[in-house]
C-alpha cells in the first residue's frame, strides 16, 4: 500500500514538492515559534527557582507586571514601614534602571541594568551566593565604584581597576562577579546606593526586596505588607511564576495560532493536490474498482498518499523549524533559549499527519465512490 | 451446474426521469461452468449492460441474477467488489491497463487488491506474464507495448486470482487480425483448461470457435 502510494506521489514531482513546501512552512513555523515560547518558560522558571522565599515590593499600579517593575517608585518612609512589619527579617531596597550597552543594542530584552543597592546586599539582590572572578564586592563607605556582572565585563573587555561610565560619570571597577546565569546579575552594574541616588538624582527606590524570618511565612508577610501600607503591592515567586506563565500562555497561544493557520493552509494545499490527482486518475481508479478494489481499499490508498505527503512536509518543517530555532539561539547569544523538545516534535508531526488525514478525506471519499462503469465507459 | 443464471432481468436507466431508458427487457439466460459463449448484437442493443450486470459491475433494476446459485441482484457494492476480485476476470477492448504502472505491477495490483502479500503477488504476477509470453517485458510500461501485448497483460491480470468466469468486451476490437488471432487462441486454450468465458464481440473468428452464441437485439435475446 505504501509502495503504491509513494509511486503515485512521485508521478507529479513538481506538484508534490510545492505541496510539501506548503506543509513544511506551516510546521516549521509551529516548531520554531513553539520552541521559543517553551524555551522562555524553561528559562524563567529556572531563574525563579533560585529566588523562592523572597517578596518583591513594588508600587501599586494598574499596568502589567513588567511595566510596574521598571516604573515603580517607593519612598524612604515606606521602606521604614516595611522594615517594622512583624516577621520581616531583612529588606534590600534596590534602584534599577535598565538599558542597552552602547553599540550592542538588540531587539528584545535590555542587556544592561544599573543597580543601586546597599553595599553587602548583592547576594540578597541576586538571591544566591555570589563569587567574584576578580576583585571584591561593595563595602560600607564605598563611593563612585562599581561591581560588574560577568557579561558586561566580558563584552566591554573591562578589568578590575578600569573605569566604566555610568550616567556620564566614570566609576572605578572594584570587582567582577562570576557568571551567575541570570541576566539581572550577569548584565548588572552594581553601584553603592548613595552613588546611585546621586547619579540618577533620586531619593526613592524602584523595588524593595523583603526576606521573611521564616520562608514558609512568605504569603503571610506579603499580605501583612499589602494590608498595612498603602500604594504598594507585593509579588512572591509563586505569584510571579503564575503571572509570567499567563503571559507566556498568551504569547504561545498567539504565535502557535498564527503558525497553526499557516499549517492549515498547507493542509488545504494537500487537499487541492489530492483532488487534482484523483481527477487525473479517475480512469485508473475506475479500473481498480472494476477488478474488485473495495471502497475501503481506494479510500485508504488515497489517504495514505496524502498522509505521506503531509508527513514528509512535516519532517522537513521540523528540520527547518529546529534550524531556525538553533539559529535564533546562536545569534541572540543565549538570551532567547529556544528549545525544540521531543513533545514539540511529536506534536508537530502529529498535527501534520492530522492535516494529511483531513486533507485526504474528501478526495479519497470522492475517489472511493466513483462508479467503475461510468468512468470506463465515458473516459 | 449453472455458473450464472438470470431471471427476467430488466435494466432501466434514469428511472422515473424524462430521459428514462429501458435497456434490457427481461433477459433469461444460463451459462454453465466451462462454456465459451459469445454475445453478439448491434451497438445499443444492451449487450455491454448485460455484461456489466453479469460481471457484478452493475445491478439490475428488476429480475434476479444468480452467481454459483446465489442471488447477487441485491448485494451491496462492497459485496459485489468481493465477487469481482475473487471470481471474475475482465478483459476490455481498451485494455484498461494503468499507464503509470509496469506490466508486472498491473498484474500485481489485482492480487494486492485481493489481499495477497507483496512478495506473493509479485511472484504470481511474474508467473502469469511468463505464461502469456511476456516474461521479458515485466518492467516495461504499457505504453512500450503493442496492442496485442497489452491485451495479453490484461489477460494475465484477469487470471490473477484464478477466477471462475472471464468476461471480455470486444477483446480483439482494437487489435490487428494477427494479434487478434493470438488472443483468441489464448482464450480458447484457457477455456480448455477450465475457465468459463463470456465474450462480447463482432469478430467472426471468435464466433467461429465459440460453442454458443447469444444474439441480442433491442434488449432481448433473439
Amino acid at each position: 500500500m505504501i509502495d503504491l502510494a509513494i509511486k503515485n506521489i512521485l508521478r507529479q514531482k513538481t506538484r508534490t514538492i510545492i505541496t510539501l513546501v506548503g506543509i513544511a512552512i506551516g510546521i516549521g513555523a509551529i516548531v520554531s515559534l513553539g520552541s521559543i515560547s517553551s524555551g522562555l518558560r524553561v528559562m524563567i522558571s529556572e531563574q525563579l527557582e533560585q529566588v523562592s522565599g523572597q517578596i518583591t515590593v513594588i508600587q501599586k499600579s494598574n499596568a502589567a507586571l513588567f511595566m510596574a517593575m521598571s516604573e515603580s517608585r517607593i519612598s524612604e518612609s515606606t521602606l521604614q514601614e516595611i522594615e517594622n512589619i512583624n516577621g520581616v527579617k531583612e529588606v534590600a531596597p534596590i534602584i534599577m534602571k535598565s538599558g542597552y550597552l552602547e553599540g550592542t543594542k538588540m531587539f528584545g530584552q535590555p542587556n544592561m541594568y544599573e543597580i543601586g543597592l546597599d553595599p553587602g546586599k548583592e547576594e540578597l539582590y541576586a538571591a544566591g551566593s555570589i563569587e567574584y572572578e576578580d576583585g571584591e564586592g561593595l563595602e560600607e563607605g564605598d563611593t563612585y565604584v562599581a561591581v560588574l556582572g560577568h557579561n558586561i565585563a566580558d563584552s566591554l573587555d573591562l578589568d578590575v581597576g578600569d573605569t566604566i561610565e555610568v550616567e556620564g560619570t566614570e566609576l572605578e571597577i572594584k570587582g567582577i562577579i562570576e557568571k551567575f546565569d541570570n541576566p539581572a546579575v550577569d548584565y548588572g552594574i552594581m553601584i553603592p546606593m548613595q552613588t546611585a541616588k546621586e547619579l540618577l538624582d533620586r531619593e526613592d527606590y524602584s523595588i524593595i526586596m523583603v526576606y521573611p524570618e521564616d520562608v514558609k511565612d512568605v504569603a503571610d508577610v506579603a499580605d501583612a505588607i499589602e494590608d498595612s501600607i498603602d500604594g504598594v503591592t507585593t509579588v512572591t515567586t509563586e505569584e510571579f511564576t503564575k503571572q509570567i506563565g499567563k503571559i507566556i500562555d498568551q504569547i504561545q497561544f498567539f504565535t502557535l495560532g498564527i503558525a497553526g493557520i499557516s499549517a492549515i493552509v498547507g493542509g488545504l494545499g494537500v487537499m487541492n493536490t489530492m483532488i487534482m490527482s484523483i481527477m487525473e486518475r479517475r480512469r485508473e481508479i475506475g479500473i481498480m474498482k472494476a477488478i474488485g478494489a473495495t471502497r475501503k481499499f481506494i479510500l485508504s490508498q488515497i489517504i495514505t498518499e496524502s498522509i505521506i505527503i503531509a508527513l514528509i512536509g512535516g519532517i522537513i518543517g521540523v528540520l527547518l523549524g529546529s534550524t531556525g530555532s538553533f539559529g535564533l539561539r546562536t545569534f541572540s547569544q543565549g538570551l532567547a533559549s529556544a528549545r525544540v523538545t521531543p513533545d514539540l516534535i511529536i506534536g508537530s508531526l502529529g498535527f501534520a499527519m492530522l492535516l494529511g488525514v483531513i486533507g485526504g478525506l474528501y478526495p479519497a471519499w470522492k475517489a472511493a465512490n466513483l462508479d467503475p462503469v461510468q468512468t470506463l465507459r465515458y473516459e | 451446474m449453472n455458473l450464472i443464471e438470470t431471471k427476467n432481468l430488466v435494466k432501466v436507466y434514469n428511472k422515473g426521469k424524462e430521459n428514462e431508458l429501458e435497456v434490457l427487457h427481461g433477459i433469461n439466460l444460463k451459462i454453465k461452468e466451462g462454456e465459451f459463449t459469445t454475445i453478439t448484437g448491434p451497438s445499443g442493443s444492451g449487450k455491454s449492460t448485460l455484461l456489466h450486470i453479469l460481471g457484478c459491475l452493475d445491478t439490475p433494476t428488476s429480475g434476479k441474477v444468480f452467481f454459483e446459485g446465489k442471488d447477487i441482484s441485491k448485494l451491496s457494492s462492497e459485496q459485489l467488489a468481493k465477487i469481482r476480485r475473487e471470481k471474475i476476470g475482465f478483459v476490455f477492448q481498451q485494455f484498461n491497463l494503468i499507464p503509470a504502472l509496469t506490466c508486472l505491477e498491473n498484474v500485481e495490483i489485482a492480487l494486492r487488491i485481493a489481499g495477497k502479500s507483496k512478495s506473493q503477488s509479485r511472484q504470481r504476477a511474474a508467473e502469469l506474464l511468463q505464461m502469456v509470453g511476456l516474461g521479458k517485458r515485466l518492467n516495461h510500461s504499457p505504453s512500450q507495448l503493442s496492442g496485442g501485448e497489452m491485451q495479453r497483460v490484461a489477460i494475465a491480470r484477469a487470471l490473477a486470482n484464478k477466477p471462475k468466469l472471464i468476461l471480455a468486451d470486444e477483446p480483439t476490437g482494437n487489435l490487428d487480425s494477427k494479434s487478434g488471432q493470438e488472443i483468441i487462441r489464448m482464450m480458447k486454450h484457457l477455456n480448455v483448461k477450465g475457465y468459463t468465458f463470456v465474450i462480447i464481440t463482432h469478430d467472426k473468428s471468435i464466433a467461429k470457435v465459440a460453442k454458443r452464441n447469444i444474439n441480442i437485439k433491442d434488449g432481448r435475446i433473439i
